[in-house]
């Protein structure tokens, strides 16, 4: 049947609200929610339920099969048996998604293109907190981790998902969903020992009152080395220091309460080229970029019946990031409410409204400044989507839009509409059409950040941000079709046509002569502006195929063509070539998942990604072994290789850094 | 539907269809404790499931255990596949409980499980190993040994 849906399982919008209670909505909201929760199993009989199809025979969650969009979902298993130790890098194997890791601290992640460091057009989610930096436009991978153990699963969607997460979804949404308190009882702790990761280690302690409250604390610490730099100069180590606890309550059975905080503080090295006003204009610093933060989230969610259900979130974060050019602290507090309420047997509707007030205040240096230099944000924002069951169990229309109004912009909608087509209880075809924006962040609006080109005269460069900087546009035509092929193999294929416009271009300005600050210096202004259009097109394929019960292989091939063109009037020569030239062409994957007797497991990951002409990074092929075994119960040691194929390889930027080849191993114990 | 949120709604059900020695329970209020053992495949979904629920008087409640040794402590134990290769050790420890054990790993009940899902023509259907559920002091009703099918003991290897 037409679980699906797009807006009710990931009904989070900026913020998800799912987390936990996804789960339970998961069926009132989502997916077989006409079926799912609004049908409680428990009192219909054990003889229905012997009767009652199961859509997903395998363990793979239903938002991939049922969903029309190009979702794919990492599980709580894919994470234990990778081997990987950040956030960025559980991305790898997703198709459509580039990640490139830049040094230790730093990665460029991309989906269907647009790669780069702050992964500027991707939307990504912890628990329904934002983590998408207003300031830079991205996302500051090295301040985002929690325990790998506690996360659930990680959504991660291609293409807009605007109509519920709003602004800046225009390319992809990255949902990180953690495990409720209830589904983290008992002790656990693991150390990672390495070569590069030198140093992970994590507990945990999770408990329960007599009462419906459950609870979780958690810490982590790492300590990573720098990757390899031809000049011998590590300045790139990274460590982090991370503790939070979760807490979910269930003081009525039509109430769900949550409760999470966390805190984390750390140091990231860096090596930044400084421009200043006087000889010799120009220094190199080697300072570590200091990093805290803190939030709090939480959310309740209440049922109003069978068929009707209310969730509210409120969330505030904190972060503080220190760089040797600038630093930053911002508050951000957010509250979103939604409503899912079935009317008819045919429509499931889906409403919402939210705000989020954002105040960043800056300290930088003179050839870098934020004018004004403080500055506080708000963002109005609802949104309604209607699930339409047109043909019960074949057809389903999805039709919604968000309606935002930001400082920078004012009003803007960001519709979509959605058809999926179940021919057989094997096949879903699915096809999209939605619009999305990229809304200014203060890099754009307000910054200016000079450059030195040619000491002896002196002559600078100036990036000027403008006010009036219009958002980017995305119009996204997606399908796709999914089948379980076979009883053990499964295929997933999308395709789309993105067509963007108002991409950020780099205009040239006439040049004049500053007198302030001393000595006289030519400036040539550039102004960032909207001049660029770009059209991408592309395919996807992901499949998992299990022909042992004991042997699982998952794979994806990525296709991607990118094209960007300046306008008639743009005098931007280089923006273009940077955009196509940063993302590879062709991807490709595959993952053996082998259970071998007396519980020891060999998982291997080989992975290609095509050449970055504008990065200088040649096209590489990478592999990953880890080899396991379970002591006792509560007792696993695994045996890691990283990056096995080369001593060291650059992934992006290519001149800078190269990521070295690692082994690490790693003790898991849990009471 | 949802594969799992099936098998939780069987797991309420077990709970309704068997009778446990009184010395199951301490207290005439004790609550009746579903366990989850080694990787949960349920995720929220069984905690949603019997929220609120009782039967009789007792409450049911979740309880996931990271440790065999504190398996006895449950009246229905789900034991996750990924506990396969240990079947023997922790049936073993359960010897003697009055634990209902519920697994859905290739021949869960012909090597010493109680009750084992199998999905047949997309449907969750379970299989009984009557001589196991004897063991353990439980009282199945007539009704759930209709509705599932009979596993002999003689076809129990490895147990």
């Amino acid at each position: 049947m037409p679980d699906f849906r797009f807006g009710s399982r990931h009904r989070c919008h900026p913020n998800r609200i799912l987390t936990l209670l996804l789960l339970a909505l998961a069926g009132t909201t989502g997916a077989a929610r006409s079926q799912d929760s609004s049908v409680d199993l428990t009192s219909i009989g054990i003889e229905a339920v012997m009767n009652m199809e199961v859509t997903s025979v395998s363990k793979k969650p239903e938002t991939l099969r049922d969903s029309p969009a190009a979702v794919y979902v990492i599980t709580s298993e894919d994470i234990r048996r990778s081997g990987a130790t950040s956030l960025p890098d559980l991305l790898r194997l997703v198709p459509g998604v580039q990640v490139a890791r830049v040094n230790s601290s730093t990665w460029a992640v991309g989906v269907r293109g647009f790669t780069s460091s702050l992964s500027r057009s991707l939307l990504v989610l912890i628990d329904g907190r934002s983590v998408y930096s207003p300031l830079f436009a991205g996302v500051y991978w090295d301040a985002q981790d929690t325990l790998f153990n506690d996360i659930e699963r990680i959504e991660v969607i291609r293409g807009p998902g605007a109509t519920l997460w709003g602004a800046n979804a225009v390319n992809g949404v990255i949902n990180i969903i953690t495990k409720s308190a209830q589904a983290t009882q008992g002790a656990y702790a693991s150390l990672r020992l390495g070569n590069e990761d030198r140093l992970v280690a994590t507990g945990r302690f999770g408990s329960k009152t007599s009462g419906n409250v459950a609870f979780r604390t958690f810490a982590k610490f790492s300590d990573r080395d720098a990757q390899f730099h031809a000049d011998g100069d590590d300045y790139d180590g990274w460590h982090m220091a991370l503790a939070g606890f979760r807490l979910d309550a269930d003081p009525q059975n039509q109430d769900h309460l949550s409760f999470q905080g966390s805190a984390y503080s750390g140091s990231a090295g860096a090596r930044s080229t400084i421009t200043t006003y006087t000889s010799p204009y120009l220094r190199i610093d080697e300072e570590d970029t200091d990093l805290w933060g803190a939030d709090l989230l939480g959310q309740w969610k209440h049922r109003l019946g069978g068929n009707s259900e209310t969730t509210l979130q409120l969330y505030y974060d904190r972060t503080h990031r220190s760089q040797s050019a600038f630093q930053e602290d911002r508050d951000t507090f957010d509250v979103d409410f939604r409503h899912l309420i079935q009317v008819g047997s045919r429509h499931d509707l889906l409403w919402g409204a939210g705000y989020r007030i954002t105040s960043g205040d800056t300290e930088s240096v003179p050839t870098i400044q934020f004018s004004p230099p403080d500055r506080t944000d708000d963002v109005w924002s609802a949104f309604v989507q209607d699930e339409i069951r047109l043909v019960p169990s074949r057809w389903t229309l999805t039709i919604g839009s968000k309606f935002e109004h930001n400082d920078y912009n004012g009003f803007d909608c960001q519709p979509n509409i959605r058809l999926l087509f179940s021919p057989g209880p094997r096949h879903v075809l699915w096809s999209a059409i939605s619009r999305a924006l990229r809304i200014p962040s203060r890099v754009e609006s307000d910054l200016s950040i000079t450059a030195l080109l040619e000491p002896t005269t002196p002559t600078f460069i100036r990036v000027v941000g403008t006010k009036d900087f219009e958002p980017e546009r995305l119009v996204a035509y997606e399908a796709g079709y999914r089948v379980e092929a076979a009883k053990r193999l499964f295929l997933d294929f999308a395709v789309f046509y993105n067509d963007y416009d108002q991409l950020l271009s780099l205009e040239p300005g006439t040049p004049f002569t500053e007198t302030s600050p001393p000595p006289n210096h030519t400036v040539i202004p550039i102004f960032f502006r909207n001049k660029m259009t770009a059209k991408a097109g592309g395919a996807e394929l992901a499949y998992e195929w299990q022909p042992l019960d004991v042997w699982r292989l998952s794979g994806s091939y990525s296709y991607l063509r990118l094209n960007a063109v300046s306008a008639a009037d743009s005098g931007d020569t280089t923006t273009a070539g940077s955009i196509e030239g940063s993302s590879p062409r062709h991807m490709a994957g595959l993952r053996s998942a082998l259970d071998l007797p007396r519980s020891f497991s060999l998982d291997m990951t080989l992975r290609y990604v095509g050449s970055l002409p504008r990065q200088r990074v040649e096209g590489y092929t990478e592999m990953d072994v880890m080899f396991s075994r379970r002591l006792t119960h509560g007792i696993e040691v695994s045996l890691a290789g990283q990056n096995l194929l080369s001593r060291h390889h650059a992934e992006f930027a290519g001149g800078a850094t190269e990521i070295e080849r690692s082994f690490l191993g790693r003790f898991v114990r849990r009471w | 539907m949802s594969e799992y949120r099936v098998k939780a709604a069987y797991l309420y059900y077990f709970t309704t269809f068997v009778n446990w020695p009184p010395e199951a329970f301490h207290n005439a209020g004790d609550e009746v404790v579903i366990g989850v053992l080694g990787e949960d495949p349920f995720g929220a979904i069984l905690d949603e499931t019997l929220r609120g629920k009782t039967v009789g008087n007792r409450k049911l409640v979740v309880r996931r255990f990271g440790n065999v040794k504190d398996v006895r402590e449950s009246n229905v134990l789900f034991i996750s596949s990924s506990e396969r290769d240990r079947l023997a050790s922790i049936l073993k420890v359960l010897e003697g409980a009055a634990v209902l054990t519920v697994g859905e790993s290739e021949g869960f009940a012909s090597r010493g499980g109680q009750i084992a899902f199998r999905t047949e023509d997309k449907k969750v259907r379970f299989d009984i190993n009557v001589d196991a559920v004897e063991r353990a002091q439980l009282k199945v009703s007539a009704q759930l040994m209709k509705l599932g099918r009979i596993v002999r003991e003689s076809e129990r290897h490895g147990g």
